[in-house]
């Protein structure tokens, strides 16, 4: 993997009227790399993944993505640089089966002549496959509206996973899981990890101390301070806002 | 092939819909032929619906626009054949001198069928789309459509000279020569446009049972997601609605056919939203239930205003509360019998 | 263009300008609490109208020395009555398509059918007449050459104390504040202990009231028919959505920008073309601000 970053953010401001939620922040994320994004509610971790993946438009600064600078692509085109976002509440299709749900996302056939014309079954090894790297394979015949919130968080993930993206941005992967799932998840994520890079945003301190990866604290919009998260947990600035030290 | 376009049972109820279309001739008075094709012109109208709105989950109340744009394309030929060479009679009542420039192409019946087929899509494909990149919403828009229509009506009322203006056009003869009045060739055209509308029925049927079907339903469902998956859904969208409005235009001039008139209260407002309903009654994802549906309304409306005539509204607005609050899967939803969805598929893979 | 000409096209922006906004408000509040789209909002101004021409009656045969003063009962009854008949269409129909907004639209849109024809067998298809107060009548004549008529002038002063008062509601009593609540964050509210099925039901009938005062006021200047309605409903969506739902200053803006255009264009050019470069005006418009001219940016 190249020393090149995967990810580079440049001083980048975003603005809501007269409030700044990303306060001239400057950010890399390495290929393959796994990186938590950690900070108290309001810090502005869900909006940072809103701006990189083009949710939100940026104020100011600058965003490249596989040294591509994409700050003024729209969302879909920054899907297909190769970048996933998975939501803070699930985001799955309820109407449809988990296969159609993964059928859907494939990028192959996304225009709309060969989704009128293309095959069924033209990509189910695909959608096997991803299905049981997240736990689903069993699942694939289920409604998606019916799936636990754990199996929808799971889903979800599959469905970028097809996608075969080069950056994941996982916006709270473990909320509202049992403690079994949040295993499954961290295994989850450290098998797909050999293959691309993860941002994820979580409050729960043991999940990312499990991941093992860099951790980034965020605070009203900036950053506070970077490193493992033994580094970031003895840190006083990070205790002072967390704890009121 | 996808694998719900090939089910068995909707090609039966496919046979047994259409059957009973092609016999209508047969056993009714000649006279009611023509009105059974107005019905079923606002069949491809809800088609149209069904893919854009039951699918796509994009309201439009602007479809009497498109509607009108294949009506009032086919009622200027069909008035030139029938004038020339003189001018037509609404413009010399008028006043008006000559011919106007708008008007020359129409002596052509290629330039006719073009602005049937193809203008709506001129029209509706750039501005829907740079609309729906703009994320303008599913309320929004469809408040936009239906002041667009009320415009449209506003412009054509108010260019009589032009467009008949209120009074519409009207007393056509021929089409190329061929009758188009008398009551032999209505049936004749009615089984030309059974046709037609069977080859359209079951184009949109393998759109929706296609990948892109579901596409639209994850688009109506989520569709920030679908953004998120790499898929265009403005495009989508666009592509979508303007496929409706070649329908609706399609359906328009059929209306003409069959009807010898065309005036601009079927463009405005209240016929857009009224051509909802023949979706909604029919089950909104219903493609045989839209089919049926207008052809079932039409019948009541006509049945209606002979017994009853104050109860039409009353059975309309009705008709809406219905639809909306109790049967949201329209009459296919009801009796289970048309094919309604690839929406709820637990037993597709 | 001379100055008397310039007052009596500024006179008629304004006199226009109230009437949307007159006609909007209730819209508007609808909207912006509940999401709801009332396309009966018409119907329930032509209910006032017809309400208004009642009393106009009573007053006719039981009071007539005191006709002229007729208006001013016909318009607190106006309210009353679609106020509470408000009230009981969002208990009957509104409250079941709440997050169903295209839905919504179309329920009421079939009311607006039934309404209508209500309104046809009961009153008759034809326009009814209804008597102008005598003090009413007339124009006054503040410089030479610029006529402003008198019942346009009150109207003009009834929406601008509507207006206030709809303000004083939101800003400055309990129920205002939780209706403001509600509209922010209808989850936190409930768990609060806000009532928000009363707030909603209140909230629709105050609405209807609106229109019913509108209606009842607009007797004076147009005609009234089963079809009233429907001739001003696209106006009114056209107001509330330009303006953003966000805020009554929005649609009071709304309305205003949306009347002086329609008058400017109206002089220079047919009413029907006037129509159009409105309409081609409100779609530019929003498309670089889809959620309305004076809608804030929020965070999704």
């Amino acid at each position: 993997m190249s020393k090149q970053a995967l990810l580079e953010i440049n001083d980048l401001l975003v603005a809501f009227g007269g409030f700044i939620a990303i306060d001239h922040v400057s950010l890399s994320v390495l290929h393959g790399e796994i990186r938590c994004i950690i900070g108290p509610n309001g810090a502005g971790k869900t909006t940072l993944l809103d701006a990189i993946c083009g949710k939100t438009q940026a104020s100011q600064g600058s965003i490249f993505f596989a040294g591509i600078r994409i700050d003024n692509e729209s969302e879909f085109k920054r899907t297909r640089l190769g970048m996933g976002r998975k939501f803070q509440t699930p985001s799955v299709y309820d109407d449809l089966t988990v296969y159609q749900n993964i059928q859907i996302s494939v990028p192959k056939g996304q225009s709309m002549l060969s989704a009128i014309f293309n095959q069924d079954d033209q990509f189910d090894d695909e959608i096997q496959a991803v299905a049981v790297t997240t736990n689903l394979e069993n699942l694939l015949t289920t409604q998606a509206g019916t799936l636990s919130h754990g199996q929808k968080q799971w889903l979800e993930i599959a469905m970028l996973l097809v996608q075969h993206p080069k950056l994941l941005l996982l916006d709270e992967p473990v909320a509202g899981m049992s403690l079994r799932e949040r295993d499954q998840t961290v295994d989850l994520i450290q098998r797909i990890s050999a293959t691309q890079a993860i941002v994820v945003i979580e409050h729960d301190m043991d999940f990312v101390k499990k991941l093992s990866g860099n951790v980034t604290v965020l605070h009203q919009g900036a950053i506070l301070c970077e490193g493992s998260i033994e580094q970031v947990q003895i840190d006083p600035r990070v205790r002072e806002v967390y704890l009121g030290d | 092939m996808p694998k719900d376009f090939l089910r068995k049972s909707w090609w039966v109820n496919f046979a047994i819909i259409f059957c009973f279309l092609l016999l209508l001739p047969v056993i009714s008075p000649s006279f009611r032929v023509p009105l059974y094709g107005k019905y079923l012109s606002f069949a491809f109208v809800a088609l149209g619906i069904v893919l854009s709105w039951g699918y796509c989950g994009i309201l439009s109340l602007g479809q009497g626009i498109f509607f009108g744009i294949g009506a009032y394309s086919l009622a200027m030929f069909l008035k030139l054949e029938a004038s020339s060479p003189e001018l037509p009679d609404f413009m010399v009542w008028s006043s008006v001198e000559q011919l106007p420039l708008a008007w020359e192409p129409f002596h052509s019946l290629a330039f006719t069928l073009i602005c049937i087929l193809v203008l709506p899509v001129l029209l509706a494909f750039p501005f829907t789309y740079m609309i729906f990149k703009k994320r303008v919403s599913g309320v929004y828009f469809s408040i936009l459509t239906l002041a667009l229509s009320l415009t449209l009506t506003v412009l054509i009322i108010g260019s009589q000279g032009g467009t008949g203006g209120a009074n519409g056009i009207t007393d056509f003869s021929t089409l190329q020569g061929w009758d188009v009045a008398s009551d032999e060739a209505r049936i004749r055209m009615y089984f030309l446009m059974l046709g037609l509308l069977a080859v359209c029925a079951v184009i949109v049927q393998y759109l929706v049972s296609s990948r892109y079907g579901k596409v639209l339903i994850a688009i109506r469902d989520r569709e920030d997601r679908v953004r998120f998956s790499g898929y265009d859904t403005a495009w989508i969208k666009a592509a979508t609605l303007s496929v409706s409005c070649v329908l609706a235009s399609i359906g328009g001039a059929m209306f003409v056919l069959f009807t010898g008139l065309i005036t601009p209260q079927l463009v405005g407002a209240v016929a857009s939203v009224e051509m909802i309903v023949y979706a909604a009654f029919g089950g909104r994802t219903s493609v045989l239930g839209a089919v049926f549906a207008a052809f079932a309304v039409g019948w009541l409306k006509s049945a209606l205003s002979e017994e009853f005539p104050q109860g039409w509204l009353f059975f309309l607005g009705g008709l809406f509360l219905l639809v909306t609050a109790v049967l949201p899967q329209g009459l296919a939803g009801l009796t289970g019998l048309f094919e309604r969805k690839p929406a709820n598929e637990s037993d597709a893979k | 263009m001379s100055l008397e000409i310039f007052w009596m096209q500024l006179f008629s922006g304004v006199s226009y300008t109230a009437i949307l906004l007159l006609m909007s408000l209730g819209l508007a509040i609808v909207f912006g609490l509940m999401g709801v789209i009332n396309m009966a909002h018409g119907e329930l101004m032509a209910l006032g109208a017809y309400v208004t021409f009642m009393v106009a009656n009573v007053f006719l045969k039981i009071f007539p020395d005191s006709i002229d003063i007729y208006i001013l009962f016909a318009i607190p009854a106006a309210f009353l009555v679609t106020f509470f008949f408000g009230m009981f269409l969002e208990w009957a129909v509104v409250r079941w398509f709440y997050n169903r907004p295209l839905d919504t639209l179309l329920a009421t849109w079939g009311l607006s059918l039934i309404l209508q024809q209500t309104y046809r067998t009961v009153f008759g298809p034809q326009e009814v007449t209804i008597p102008l107060a005598s003090w009413l009548d007339g124009a006054i004549e503040p410089f030479t050459g610029v006529q402003l008529p008198l019942n346009r002038i009150f109207i003009i002063v009834l929406t601008l104390l509507v207006a206030i008062g709809v303000y004083l509601l939101f800003f400055k009593t309990r129920m205002g504040l939780q209706v403001r609540a509600i509209t922010q964050n209808r989850a936190i509210s409930e768990t609060v202990g806000i009532n928000t099925r009363k707030v909603d039901m209140y909230t629709f009938a105050l609405g209807s009231g609106l229109a019913g005062i509108a209606g009842s006021v607009f007797t004076m200047i147009g005609s009234t028919n089963p079809g009233t309605g429907q001739l001003y409903i696209v106006d009114t969506f056209i107001v509330v959505v330009f303006g953003g739902v966000a805020s009554i200053m929005g649609t009071a803006l709304s309305s205003f920008i949306i009347a002086q255009l329609q008058t400017t264009f109206e002089f220079m050019t047919t009413s029907s073309y006037a129509k159009v470069l409105l309409m081609l005006i409100v779609v530019i418009i929003l498309y670089f601000r889809p959620n309305g001219l004076f809608s804030p940016k929020v965070r999704s």
